[in-house]
């Protein structure tokens, strides 16, 4: 499959868990036949992936159906990031040079929520903005996308870095059970769960 | 030839740094290859962001364009807000 098709999900709705086959996909998952450790790559590894040494092992199949992510959502969930804000991410990249009036007149959303937006970028890192003098006074501000292939990096690091944090909630969660299992607690396991993870919340 | 917002840019801030005088679209249409029809519209948008200024006797760069040709970013990739002071 090249990289622009989308993924053949199989029949249902766009929220029911299905099954995938992880032969076909263009990212590839393999685990440690040693350790636990499991890894994601999105690069064809020649030779595969090893651990401490030891290749590791494919993996071809999960046992658990998943839901079909959906792009709006997971840069909401990972970057915090709504779709106006990928709208205006996407106009800035060959459309220029364009005020954010016309972005606005373009995408059908009002100026102060485009301003809002291209700082909101500038913060996340996807645009930079450089501020340049003008000669009866005031600033023009020139906000520009960084380089695509930084961005391409970028994104993939920082939806590692949700994820990684999303696969040690899952962890963690895993080793509740195994703790509850081992301890001799009053409480049911699902107390003792739901406390573990606001305790969480409340360090943050 | 050089139709991108930044080619015809730096076609005036070129012909302007040479003749300290603003540069009429023929000339600018003819360093670009092109027609003065073709070059226009880009410097309408050119003047908009205030990188140029339309005058009597052509366009001339001005030192927010002139900047920005400092920045070595392509102007089909940015948004330009005007702020007041």
């Amino acid at each position: 499959m090249s990289e622009n098709e989308t993924p053949d999900w199989g029949s249902g709705d766009d929220n029911s868990r299905r099954e995938v086959d992880l032969r076909d996909r263009e990212y590839a998952i393999y685990r440690c036949v040693d350790c636990n450790n499991v890894v994601l790559t999105m690069q064809d590894c020649d030779g595969g992936m090893t651990c401490h040494g030891e290749t590791m092992e494919r993996v071809t199949e999960s046992r658990l159906d998943i839901r079909p992510p959906d792009v709006r959502q997971v840069l909401l969930d990972a970057f915090g990031l709504p779709k106006p804000g990928l709208d205006i991410c996407l106009c800035v990249i060959g459309d220029g040079p364009l005020s954010p009036g016309e972005l606005a007149d373009r995408l059908d959303y009002e100026e102060g929520t485009v301003r809002m937006y291209l700082n909101e970028l500038v913060e996340f890192g996807l645009l930079e903005k450089t501020q340049l003098n003008r000669e009866t006074g005031g600033y023009v501000n020139v906000y520009h996308s960084i380089d695509l292939e930084e961005m391409r990096e970028e994104t993939l690091v920082g939806f590692y870095t949700w994820a990684g944090e999303a696969a040690s909630l899952i962890e963690e969660a895993n080793l509740t059970k195994a703790d509850y299992q081992n301890e001799d607690y009053d409480e049911g396991l699902d107390t003792v769960f739901w406390e573990r993870f606001s305790d969480n919340k409340t360090d943050e | 030839m050089t139709m991108s917002p930044d080619g015809i840019l730096e076609v005036v801030s070129d012909i302007y740094k040479s003749t300290d005088r603003p540069v009429s679209t023929h000339t600018i249409a003819e360093a670009a290859e092109t027609t003065p029809d073709r070059v226009t519209p880009v410097l309408n948008t050119l003047c908009r962001s205030e990188f140029v200024e339309w005058t009597e006797s052509g366009v001339r760069p001005t030192v927010t364009g002139r900047q920005f040709l400092e920045l070595d970013i392509e102007l089909e990739n940015v948004v330009v807000d005007v702020v007041d002071e």
